[in-house]
């Protein structure tokens, strides 16, 4: 890992990723998200976002390029999958805990996790076992959980997408509403360009075969926001935009 | 309520029936008890020789759980160092697949001449025949971890020893005890084959060697008698280790599940 520019939180210089069966996932691309920023990946399946995001965490190496994160040599790195990935066996705390316990147990670790399933809402639910929680709340303990360490940088691979659209906007509230508590870096991937705009600062537009950057937006509306953002006009304009640029690149490609 | 209990009732229904039904047409034939004892004859034998027959079945009992003991502890721990490396797995699964499908009555004769003691060429036969459900089931256990769950492991720097105690073990852990329960019965039909084959006597010997014993006198009765102890035997052991699971697993996996949910 080579150091990035000032206050860059994560810096891409001329990722790409080619797997061994020959698929070239990730054209060359550079990104810089900066501290403290929320940046959404969004494009359609194939585009290379979530590849993105897992080297971006070390699970998978880069082919070519450099990623460079935050200023300390062993930045904490915080990951939120897809589906919740909880231990079946484990309790709410324990689950929570699993980070601190890999990395050798401290005098407050379990003070930390009351903190941290305080923080989702989800103190009353702490001795219990993932089977007995709804599907949102299994994905708010592993958001505790990739909090608890207290991240440099979150990353989050499309985690909403397999709740219901009420649970999903719940979330989306909440979430935003730790963000502008804590302000960690995050880089969030999804295939809604609403959820991204609601969220972000910043929104990536990607495009597939292979994923490369098409657009990179700037998020015009001020924090805090509200869930009634949503139903605003200019929000409904500005995701409407977004849209047809995404539109324009992949008829490019058809 | 009066479903259920009908239920549980059924089967003790139909026994008490097939009982019946011998007993009549062995009283009505008038069957000599050396070809076929009528269940009254069963169940004097059991009262009359009772004490004797436990005595044999606590060594029958003991060298099965010593095996299944045994085929756990060499079974997980064969699964856990085959699941390190495909080349170990690759180069010794063969080996394994040699325990489960030879039968252990050919094996038998060469282990009787190599070993003295008569428990120990017992518990290897059992061990033998119990082992295998349980290397192969924690193996696929071991490998069936979440993806993601891996990931997760690795993201946080995990050690080799902190995945296999905190990911790769509970989540074996309900494969282990499939293969425990099906071990369970192979371990006592292992003890009770090997025993008919090593012709143990005297004090010592197991309640299958009586049971063989009291046939070639034409004891039908008395065989029969440890016949049904050794059944009674097999079930208690099944539902000894079914209770096991369901209190290891109850909290949290499927099969558990209990009616409240789903």
């Amino acid at each position: 890992m080579t150091n990035p520019s000032p206050s860059a939180a994560i810096e891409f210089s001329g990722v790409s990723k080619t797997f061994s069966n020959g698929t070239h996932a990730v054209a060359p691309v550079s990104l810089n998200i900066a501290q403290g920023e929320f940046v959404s990946l969004v494009g359609p399946s194939g585009c290379g976002k979530s590849t993105l995001l897992r080297l971006a965490a070390g699970l998978s190496a880069a082919t070519t390029g450099t990623i460079a994160i935050g200023s300390k040599p062993q930045p904490e790195i915080g990951f939120v999958f897809q589906e919740p990935t909880l231990m079946p066996w484990a309790t709410v705390t324990e689950n929570v805990l699993l980070p601190v316990e890999l990395k050798g147990r401290t005098a407050d670790s379990r003070t930390r996790a009351a903190d941290a399933i305080e923080l989702v809402g989800l103190t009353e639910f702490a001795s219990a076992y993932p089977r007995e929680l709804s599907g949102g709340m299994k994905m708010r303990v592993s958001i505790a959980r990739a909090l608890i360490m207290q991240p440099d940088l979150l990353l989050l691979d499309e985690p909403f997408a397999a709740l219901d659209e009420f649970t999903r906007a719940k979330l989306n509230e909440d979430l935003l509403a730790l963000w502008e508590d804590q302000r960690w870096t995050a880089v969030f991937v999804t295939h809604s360009i609403r959820e991204a705009a609601y969220l972000s600062d910043r929104i990536v537009v990607m495009s597939p075969r292979p994923g490369r950057i098409i657009a990179d937006v700037s998020v015009p509306f001020p924090h805090p926001r509200r869930l009634a953002l949503r139903d605003d006009h200019a929000f409904t304009d500005f995701c409407a935009g977004i849209a047809t640029t995404l539109g324009e690149a992949l008829m490019d490609i058809a | 309520m009066i479903a259920a209990l009908t239920r549980s009732i059924l089967p003790l229904v139909f026994g008490m029936a097939v009982l019946g039904l011998w007993q009549a047409l062995v009283v009505l034939n008038d069957v000599p008890p050396y070809i076929l004892p009528a269940p009254s004859d069963i169940a004097f034998s059991l009262w009359v020789d009772g004490p004797g027959l436990l005595s044999a079945l606590a060594v029958t009992l003991q060298v099965t759980l010593a095996a299944l003991l045994l085929a756990c502890l060499t079974g997980t721990g064969l699964a856990v160092l085959l699941v390190q490396s495909d080349t170990l797995e690759r180069m010794l699964m063969p080996y394994a697949v040699f325990l489960q499908v030879t039968p252990i009555v050919t094996v038998a004769p060469f282990i009787i001449i190599w070993v003295d003691s008569v428990f120990v060429v017992l518990l290897i036969l059992a061990w033998m025949a119990a082992v295998f459900p349980i290397i192969s089931n924690t193996l696929l256990g071991l490998k069936s971890a979440d993806r993601n769950l891996r990931d997760l492991f690795r993201l946080y720097g995990a050690t080799r020893a902190q995945t296999l105690r905190r990911l790769l073990i509970p989540s074996a852990l309900p494969y282990f005890l499939g293969g425990l329960r099906i071990s369970g019965g192979l371990a006592l039909i292992g003890t009770v084959v090997a025993e008919m084959v090593a012709g143990t006597s005297g004090q010592s010997s197991g309640l299958a060697a009586r049971l063989l014993e009291a046939s070639y006198r034409l004891e039908l009765a008395r065989a029969l008698a440890c016949f049904v102890l050794l059944s009674v035997t097999g079930y208690a052991l099944y539902g000894a280790l079914n209770w096991v699971s369901h209190r290891l697993l109850r909290h949290w996996h499927d099969s558990v599940l209990d009616n409240t949910q789903g």
